[in-house]
């Protein structure tokens, strides 16, 4: 699948976005948590971006810069082509319902106390004013997402997970939105339920030309409804591209090891596929590694990935990738990191 | 997160109960998060849901309880009786009768009369008044400045919100009578000045409940979700968050009365309250005892009884409004009945009714026949819910061969968790009991034993490793010396030794530095690091056999990949694995037999590598083509429709009958058996007819 | 350890400034002129009424008032009692031991009868036992401790006489004297704190033992004693002391009216008669002295936490 050639502006834009924390403790103990540290992220309309990354790889943190539901300490962020980096208060409300969110755990995203059509029309707040109007559009919602108009007298806990999921992706699209954040949308579910909502995410976008972002920690799902993805390490993109260049030759170590340590469910393919396993755990954001920020987990470290920060390698299929193997290192120019072996010799 | 404020932190919401009746509510107890709630049971897999708090059924939970029923039955007499006091009493409270002082009780005194023969029961009844009035004045103004204020400074935060919490904080930190005697010393004794000193000191005990629940109420997802949808902020203050709070308003305000009266009391006790010659309860204490201790110890009785006896009331309605309006239950998890639970929950209890034959052991088959290490047979576990006993697991039967990784997968309900902890029995009883079935470990029954011959098993013979390993791993203690423990509680063996032990499994297991781990408790870890240390704990003494429920469910993909890798490595050493998970991935990539269970029964086993090819049952295909789908490039569109039936809900018949596209009359009626058909079994009435499809 | 407690003093001390403060402020509470209502309202005589305005430096603006103050607390000095004119300071220092031990002693009652009630209870949830220790604790948390007190007095001291109905025996003079005088009142004003202490540690136990952890302990083949006492107590015990912390402030503002009852020269009867003779440098200085009383136990209280949960050391 290839972009066709839009003459619109990405739906939803951040630039070089940053988002730092103070954390106080004892005089001349402050640490800043770098979150997110320089963050570009662009979406089309009618496009999925996956946004990938262990937790701890601020993920979600771009996510919510991007919605304007929080601010970044330094960056832009663009809706549809216009600057909204600085609107704020009455005007930043109306804003945000161009860009909608749907949370990983359904029930702790509608208020226990409040009925579906309670919650859906706090959404239609604004398209709709009379009670009535309200319901009708809410029971218009509800069956476009599959469920019956019938639920919507009912409250979270009376529902499944799977069928508060569904609610919650109407009440997203109740405020009309071009853009919705998927923050990891199916992982409380089930495994036959997970397989039902990506597909009505799926039609949904083919009816609507909504835009996503979808965010996970699992790069399988991610492919089943992205077109793009985008990988995140410590804050900062390590990897993006079209979703098939990336994921047929990951170029970054990194991308590598998420792709090869999701267990697929075929005994056999899972048998002779390379494993990568990452050693330790992600490092603290308040004190991320020198120069590259994967270094330290990296099995294919050279001397330089601890001094300066690795720069871009764009290649023809259109996957840009920060990594020194493929600038001063065996040069591998765009090659997957693959080509190169399952245990590689580490010594450089 | 909140460490920084760790030390007090969960106080917020504790302060009033703690002001007021020195209670701190269950589940904001400063225990770790996560840990005080009970989960025996999974969530979702046999704890009765309880609606949402403030719906219709709070009344009829509230009804439930006697205790609630009786307490607030009391209190409206009391404030019947106070508002018609002329009405109900004979006599005027302030009318002397110098003849008859301390009379006993007779038609016209029902309580007899004091020391200046003035009638007891009218003094109550006018006592009531004063008393009541105190009370519910400092309360209600209390919580009118209270309530803006708290929910302000929790909602804006920052600033304004430090500003706030130091002057309560200050005002927390004056004992509670002290400081209601310091404002009447000032303003000068009477009954409006109690109801205002005492109001001065709950105010800052609201403000502090109501701004922390404010706080947890503004960090859950549904408030960003009304913030995303450009709701103005007074809204989501008034119509998503205070109606989340308000049920813990209730409660409090219903304990603070209790509080208040007894302050109230005590202020009028030492003269300082309601002045003559209109009675408190508090003032006639006092008389009686100035006068009477002496010589009429009885007249001591009746006004403190009073006292009490309002008191225990208000105290019983607040508990009941808190059980009822689930005021104090842990937020994020539906929290199961308390039940009778007895101490030895340590075992499961196995109630197998008369003592029937041993069901037909399913005959030995040629593939899977090597030496059984586990055996169970017709395993059926009950759980106790408020409807009733409900099946949770059906006649499961399971067989382990030494050395031999098998998986136990299903969905969530499925009973798959069940299944591996009723094998330890370490299922809570209640809610849960065997209620029919064999397990055999190595020759030996584990339904028949008693705690002191499973301890034995336990952790020596049989390992186990749960879900999360941060609740599962006791906070207070260094986990060198948790794994250390394990060896204790098996060899005769010095401490030295058992903590060398421990340093060479934690070796094993990949961590590095495991002397300074050691020394580590567990928050000091990350989940990767905690999952090792749980495993290092389950094999420190060699087990045949390790039970792994959902081991790496909750933990980042890469650090899964480590967890997998290491097990792939201890397999090795010939230990059997009863894996269970609900991932096939995590299946394929480690396991040698597969069981798939849906809705408490096994519906297929089979060899790993033939029930991945070639499923017998229409729900494992379905969950093949379901995982396929969600991993896959665009494509295959969702296989199984609908969802796993709740517990006590599972239809009659094959139980995936309605997700089934199979499935025939048949299906709807009769419940298939298990059938075994070369090295494979499989619960399906088609399974000989279909051809199904596995993956490529 | 230490930098726990550095830091805990670290936010007490801007804490004391704002009660002390609040404690200050009581003048501005009083109705009418101060300086006339202290003196004893329309009956002063003009010359006491000056005195009184002096004293308090009436004339002063507030701040600076506040000032002079907290400069004389720095100092130790509380001032003057308005009537007697003996330094409150003096007073205190005097009075102070007597409250101490008796809210000691209270404390004591109220861990010896509390924890051993809630462990019962917690340990066998619907038990008969665990039934009779609920209804005993919602008692002993409703019976007001003056009413227990006189019930106590009319019961043990007047009929059977077995112990004195008031007065108090310091401890440094006879410590058979003491305990036979403090008993009554250690048991009145400890009895509620017991019943707290001891719903407290049944919800928390019932609680801890359907822990995780506990369940890990099962299946390690840990025995029922291990598992309760290694295992589900001290966990169970984090809130447990917090709920006794809070006790002791109720203590302190009970010990004011057992003290009246049983005429123990405490710092309580000195606040009473404080309050009802209007003396305010009284009644602030006592008031300070209980804050700062509460303050150090709220400090015992969290050092006792970083002993039980190992979170809170390193935080």
């Amino acid at each position: 699948m290839n972009a066709p050639a839009y003459a619109a502006p990405p739906a939803a834009e951040i630039i070089d976005a940053q988002v730092h924390y103070t954390r106080r403790g004892w005089p001349g103990r402050t640490a800043t948590v770098r979150a997110v540290d320089g963050v570009s992220l662009s979406i089309m309309p009618a496009r999925t971006l996956g946004l990938v990354g262990e937790s701890g790889s601020g993920k979600s943190t771009a996510a919510r810069v991007l919605l304007r539901l929080l601010e970044p300490t330094s960056g832009r962020v663009l809706l549809n082509g216009h600057d909204v980096t600085a609107v704020h208060g009455r005007e930043l409300r109306a804003l945000r319902r161009q860009t909608q969110m749907v949370f990983q755990d359904p029930y702790s995203s509608f208020d226990p106390l409040a009925s579906l059509a309670d919650s859906l029309s706090e959404a239609l707040r604004g398209r709709a004013e009379r009670g009535a109007e309200r319901l009708a559009a809410a029971a218009e919602l509800m069956a476009q997402v599959g469920l019956s108009p019938s639920l919507l007298s009912r409250h979270p806990r009376e529902l499944s997970g799977g069928q508060l999921q569904r609610a919650a992706i109407a009440r997203a699209l109740a405020a009309a939105p071009s853009l919705v954040a998927l923050d990891e949308p199916v992982s409380s579910l089930d495994v036959s339920t997970q397989a039902q909502i990506v597909s009505l995410l799926h039609s949904l976008q083919a009816q609507t030309g909504l835009a996503y972002l979808f965010i996970s920690h699992d790069l399988s799902v991610v492919r089943r409804l992205s077109h793009d993805v985008a990988v995140l390490y410590l804050g900062r993109v390590v990897e993006s591209g079209p979703v098939s260049a990336v994921y047929e030759r990951p170029r970054h170590p990194y991308t590598a090891a998420l792709l090869s340590a999701v267990p697929i469910p075929d005994p056999a393919r899972q048998r002779s596929r390379p494993r990568i396993v990452l050693q330790g755990d992600i490092p603290s954001p308040s004190n991320p590694p020198s120069g590259c920020r994967f270094r330290t987990r990296c099995p294919w470290a050279m001397p330089v990935c601890a001094q300066t920060d690795p720069p871009a390698t764009t290649t023809e299929d259109g996957v840009t990738t920060y990594c020194h193997l493929h600038s001063d290192g065996p040069r591998l120019a765009g090659e997957s990191v693959l080509t190169l072996g399952d245990r590689p010799d580490t010594t450089a | 997160m909140r460490d920084l404020t760790a030390p007090r932190a969960g106080d917020d919401v504790a302060s009033v109960s703690e002001a007021l009746i020195g209670e701190v509510p269950v589940g904001e107890v400063p225990v770790d998060e996560g840990q005080a709630t009970a989960a025996f049971v999974q969530p979702g897999q046999g704890a009765d849901e309880e609606a949402s708090p403030a719906s219709a059924g709070t009344w009829r939970r509230l009804a439930r309880q006697r205790g609630a029923v009786v307490a607030a039955g009391w209190l409206l007499l009391l404030v019947l009786a106070a508002t018609l006091a002329p009405w109900v009493t004979l006599h005027a409270p302030a009318a002397q009768d110098l003849l008859h002082s301390f009379g006993g009780p007779s038609a016209s005194h029902w309580l007899g009369t004091d020391d200046l023969g003035r009638d007891v029961f009218s003094r109550l009844v006018y006592g009531a008044r004063s008393s009541l009035q105190v009370s519910f004045e400092s309360v209600a103004l209390a919580l009118v400045l209270a309530i803006p204020v708290g929910l302000f400074a929790g909602y804006r935060g920052g600033q304004v919100d430090n500003i706030v919490m130091r002057f309560v904080d200050g005002g927390m930190s004056v004992p509670p009578l002290v400081l209601a005697l310091a404002v009447v010393a000032a303003l000068g004794p009477g009954a409006n000045n109690a109801s205002l000193a005492l109001a001065i000191v709950f105010m800052p005990a609201f403000t502090r409940l109501i701004r922390g629940q404010t706080l947890a109420v503004k960090e859950e997802t549904f408030v960003e979700a009304s913030r995303s949808l450009g709701t103005p902020p007074v809204l989501i203050v008034a119509r998503r968050v205070f109606p989340n709070v308000v049920s813990t308003i209730i409660v409090q305000a219903s304990l603070t009365l209790g509080g208040a009266l007894l302050a109230e009391a005590a202020l009028s006790f030492v003269g300082l309250g309601a002045q003559p010659p209109s009675p408190s309860w508090g003032s006639m204490l006092q008389q009686a005892y100035s006068t009477g201790l002496f010589t009429h110890a009885w007249s001591l009785v009746v006004p403190g009884a009073a006292i009490a006896a309002g008191v225990l009331a208000f105290n019983t309605l607040g508990d009941g409004l808190a059980a009822a309006l689930g005021v104090g239950r842990p937020s994020n998890g539906r929290r199961r009945r308390w039940g009778k639970s007895r101490l030895s929950r340590g075992l499961t209890r196995v109630d197998r009714g008369p003592v029937t034959a041993p069901p037909a052991p399913r005959s030995p088959d040629g593939d899977t026949s090597r030496d059984t290490l586990l055996s169970v047979e017709g395993l059926r576990v009950v759980l106790d819910t408020s409807a009733g006993p409900v099946p949770a697991v059906e006649d499961v039967s399971l067989r382990i061969g030494e050395g031999e990784i098998v998986a136990l997968v299903g969905e969530s309900g499925s009973g798959k968790s069940l299944t591996s902890m009723a094998i330890m029995r370490l299922l809570a009883s209640p809610p849960a009991a065997v209620a029919a079935g064999q397990v055999t470990f190595a020759g030996q029954d584990l339904l028949s034993m008693d705690l002191g011959e499973l301890r034995r098993i336990r952790g020596r013979d049989i390992g186990m490793v749960f879900q999360d390993p941060m609740s599962s791993l006791n906070p207070s203690i260094r986990v060198g010396e948790q794994i250390a423990e394990a060896v204790r509680l098996h060899e005769r063996v010095a401490r030295r030794t058992a903590r060398e032990r421990a340093v060479q499994m934690l070796v094993e297991v990949g961590i590095a530095d495991p002397a300074a781990r050691m020394r580590c408790y567990p928050h000091e870890l990350s989940g990767g690091m905690r999952q090792r240390v749980m495993i290092a704990m389950a094999l420190v003494c060699g087990p045949r056999l390790l039970i792994a429920d959902e081991p790496t469910t909750g933990l980042d993909v890469t650090v899964q990949a480590q967890i997998l890798e290491l097990l792939r490595r201890l397999r090795r050493e010939r230990m059997a694995v009863l894996f269970v998970t609900h991932d096939l991935g995590v299946v394929a990539d480690l396991c040698d037999r597969v069981a798939v269970m849906y809705a408490g029964q096994i519906v297929e086993e089979a060899p790993i590598d033939d029930l991945f090819a070639r499923p017998r049952h229409p729900y494992t295909e379905g969950l093949l083509r379901a995982s396929r789908s969600a991993q896959d490039a665009i494509g295959e569109s969702a296989a199984i429709t609908g969802s796993v039936p709740a517990l006590g809900r599972r239809p009659a018949g094959c139980h995936f009958h309605p997700r089934c596209q199979y499935a025939i009359d048949l299906c709807r009626t009769v419940d298939p058996p298990l059938v075994r058909e070369s090295g494979r079994y499989e619960r399906c009435h088609r399974a000989a007819e279909l051809t199904l499809r596995g993956v490529a | 350890m230490i930098r726990l407690v550095l830091r805990r003093l670290l936010v007490l001390l801007p804490m004391l400034f704002v009660v002390s403060f609040g404690v200050f402020l009581l003048v501005a509470l009083v109705p009418g002129d101060p300086a006339v209502t202290l003196a004893g309202g329309a009956s002063a005589t003009p010359e006491t009424i000056a005195n009184v305005r002096a004293q308090l430096r009436l004339d002063d603006p507030l701040l600076a008032q506040y000032w002079h103050w907290l400069a004389g607390i720095a100092r130790l000095d509380l001032g003057r009692s308005l009537f007697s004119g003996i330094p409150v300071a003096h007073e205190i220092a005097a009075r102070l031991p007597v409250t101490l031990s008796l809210v000691i002693a209270a404390t004591l009652v109220a861990v010896v009868i509390g924890v051993p009630l809630g462990a019962v209870s917690g340990l066998r949830p619907g038990s008969t036992a665990d039934a009779s220790a609920r209804v005993t604790s919602s008692l002993g948390l409703a019976v007001p401790n003056f009413w227990l007190a006189v019930i106590l007095v009319s019961l043990l001291a007047v009929r059977f006489q077995v112990f004195p109905p008031t007065g108090f025996t310091p401890i440094s003079s006879s410590f058979t004297g003491w305990v036979q005088t403090v008993t009554l009142p250690a048991v009145a004003l400890g009895l509620a704190p017991a019943a707290g202490v001891a719903r407290q540690l049944r919800r928390s136990l019932a609680e801890v033992l359907e822990s995780h952890y506990v369940r890990t302990a099962w299946a390690k083949g840990a025995g029922t004693t291990r598992v309760v006492v290694r295992h589900a107590l001290k966990n169970a015990a984090i809130p447990a002391v917090t709920v006794l912390g809070v006790q002791i402030g109720f203590m302190l503002g009970g010990a004011v009216i057992i003290e009246q009852i049983f005429s123990i020269p405490g710092l309580g009867t000195y606040m009473l008669q404080g309050i009802t003779g209007h003396d305010l440098p009284v009644v602030q200085g006592v008031t300070l002295v209980f804050v700062v009383f509460q303050m150090a136990m709220s400090l015992l209280v969290d050092l006792s936490y970083g002993y039980l949960n190992p979170k809170v050391r390193v935080a």
